[in-house]
């Protein structure tokens, strides 16, 4: 029953999404293109970054980039954390895993 | 005087900033200086919390405004500002951090007694401090993809939370189940984002707000968006994790997880008010919201009815307080723009608004006295325990505290917020009020068995273990809170939760 189901929802999602897949924009042509355009023209003039990618990416999604530093440093401590030697009580004999 | 007006203008940056210099700094140095940890990590909740509270005092008594990432000035100058990232600080932003700041600042005392004899403890306090920055990120950003990051940021920090005692393996087991389905929706949600960016080219919510028309592709993003942040912000039918995740976490980490997920909700009613219903029908979308709240509100209150772990008990309750927020707030959106907004839709929303800081004060000193409860004694079933009045008066005045609040009963907190949501719902139709009333009462129900249960009955001497001073204080903290909600909730409703649904309603 349980497979059934999932089947039935993995189809419906499929069909859903296939049906927006046809709905879209050609790629690279948004209703606005205000915000492509102010990256092009101004990261130069204004930020004095001669390549867009690294503008955008430093300068203008500057925040974003931060961001995503920080989901790494997290995810590390994270892996880090759960990996750490037990407490000395709770270990058990014989038990030699690598410290930290 | 110079530097203090920056310091005020740039408050939602270093919101941010401090918590996450602090995380950084924690890991970089705990193991070297392993004793002044503890005072780093003080220091980060000292200083976090007089930027929420600085940045409040100047919304509240002043205005709102919006600070510009990278530009020459923080505040916009033209529209090309919109195309940067921008974080707004206006009363809803000033609700959602102050809610976060309240809990995250008990939870950080009640751990110095309760995670004393743990290792790796500068570990914990950079998670600690890593969840709040993403919480706080979420809330307050106004811009579409800065969102997912810091929604990865809370997922991630939190999961080394929840696992952090790694000796117990149900807690792996409920950091991986959290880590998985998070990941899943973190995937979904960007998906959303790329359909809206690819259609219209902006990020920014507002910009976003003003283009947004409800063509197939639109109507799919919000879906998913909603579905995802209803599994954050644990509703049913996407409830599954949260018994396991409120259950198996460290004390500490019980309402603070509970606060990360009324962070997600927060970031939803942001998304869906500030950005998306304008364009994509406000009744529908206030329809699923309200459904789903129904939903929560039975089903958490009937699981919990079964339950026997103490823990599992509160998370199911806490998913019925979701249940009765979602209800209120789906009826505010539901009536945007129409006639009964003025009569009951806005009463609707500043009920919902109320109920989250009030529910999140009560909830967080029923989740810490039970977490003491099985700490001191080491028993997580209600039927193994009795007799607590005797040994320790002052838990079972917070449990009582807590559990008339949560009941709604007249004099305590949470009678006020949950007699406006009984008022707005019944004024939408009568049948959903007697419901709202109803739920309430089984909870009361529930309340009164388990007091009589865990703290009346007969005299055992099964715990001699002191409880340290410093959960005590956290604790008593937020007896205070509730004490002061209890008693003036009017000033709360006018002073903060009103400018709260202003400003989040500002476009309609």
């Amino acid at each position: 029953m349980k497979k059934v189901i999932s089947v039935i929802v993995v189809v419906l999602l499929f069909v859903i999404l296939s049906y927006g897949l046809l709905q879209m924009r050609p790629f690279g042509e948004p209703e606005k293109t205000e915000m492509d355009d102010h990256f092009l023209e101004d990261s130069q003039p204004h930020g004095q970054i001669n390549n867009v990618v690294t503008a955008v990416l430093f300068d203008y999604r500057g925040l974003d980039t931060l961001g995503e530093a920080t989901i790494l440093f997290s995810a590390v401590s994270g892996i880090l954390t759960v990996l750490r030697k037990f407490k000395e009580s709770d270990t058990k004999e014989g038990d030699d895993e690598p410290e930290r | 005087m110079m530097v203090w007006d920056i310091l005020v203008t740039s408050s939602p940056a270093l919101v941010l900033a401090v918590p996450l210099l602090f995380a950084f700094l924690i890991a970089l140095l705990g193991r070297f200086f392993e004793r002044h940890v503890k005072v780093l990590f003080a220091s980060a909740l000292i200083i976090t919390s007089f930027f929420v509270g600085l940045m409040a005092f100047e919304v509240l008594t002043a205005e709102s405004w919006m600070y510009v990432f990278g530009a020459e000035t923080p505040s916009p100058q033209n529209g090309t500002s919109f195309f940067r990232i921008i974080f707004l600080a206006d009363g809803f932003s000033v609700l959602a951090t102050i809610t976060i700041a309240i809990i995250a600042v008990v939870a950080g005392i009640y751990s110095y007694g309760y995670m004393k004899n743990e290792t790796a403890l500068n570990k914990f306090y950079s998670l600690f401090l890593l969840t709040w920055v993403g919480i706080n990120g979420m809330v307050l950003t106004n811009d579409l993809f800065n969102m997912f990051v810091w929604f990865e940021v809370t997922t991630m920090a939190s999961c080394g939370l929840i696992a952090f005692q790694n000796y117990r393996e149900n807690s792996i087991e409920a950091a991986l189940k959290y880590l998985l389905l998070s990941v899943v929706g973190g995937l979904v949600f960007l998906f959303s984002i790329g359909l809206l960016y690819g259609q219209h080219g902006v990020l920014n919510l507002t910009l976003l707000s003003q283009q947004i028309t409800g063509t197939f592709n639109d109507r799919l993003a919000v879906g998913l968006i909603i579905v995802v942040f209803a599994m954050k912000s644990s509703s049913v039918p996407f409830h599954f994790w949260t018994p396991d995740v409120y259950g198996e976490s460290p004390g500490p980490i019980f309402p603070y997880m509970a606060v990360t997920t009324m962070g997600f909700l927060f970031a939803l009613f942001r998304l869906l008010v500030g950005g998306f219903v304008g364009g994509v029908s406000p009744q529908i979308v206030g329809m699923i919201v309200m459904l789903l709240g129904i939903i929560s509100m039975v089903v958490g209150v009937m699981m919990a009815f079964a339950q026997r772990d103490l823990r599992k008990l509160l998370a199911y309750l806490s998913i019925s307080q979701i249940g009765y927020i979602m209800l209120a707030v789906g009826i505010g959106i539901a009536t945007l723009n129409t006639v009964s907004f003025e009569e009951f839709g806005s009463l609707a929303m500043t009920s919902g608004l109320f109920h989250m800081i009030n529910d999140m004060i009560y909830k967080s000193l029923l989740f810490l006295t039970i977490v003491s409860i099985v700490h001191v004694t080491g028993i997580r079933n209600r039927e193994e325990l009795s007799g607590l009045v005797y040994k320790s008066p002052y838990l079972s005045l917070f449990f009582l505290l807590g559990a008339l609040s949560i009941s709604g009963v007249p004099p305590f907190a949470g009678f006020y917020s949950k007699f406006l949501i009984y008022k707005s719902t019944f004024l939408f139709h009568p049948l959903m009020g007697l419901f709202a009333t109803i739920m309430s009462i089984i909870i009361l129900v529930i309340m009164a068995k388990l007091f009589s249960q865990v703290f009346l009955g007969s005299k055992e001497d099964s715990f001699d273990q002191h409880i340290p001073k410093s959960m005590f204080l956290g604790m008593t903290i937020l007896a205070a809170l509730v004490i002061l909600f209890s008693l003036m909730p009017h000033v709360i409703v006018s002073e903060i939760i009103t400018p709260a649904v202003e400003s989040l309603t500002a476009s309609f």
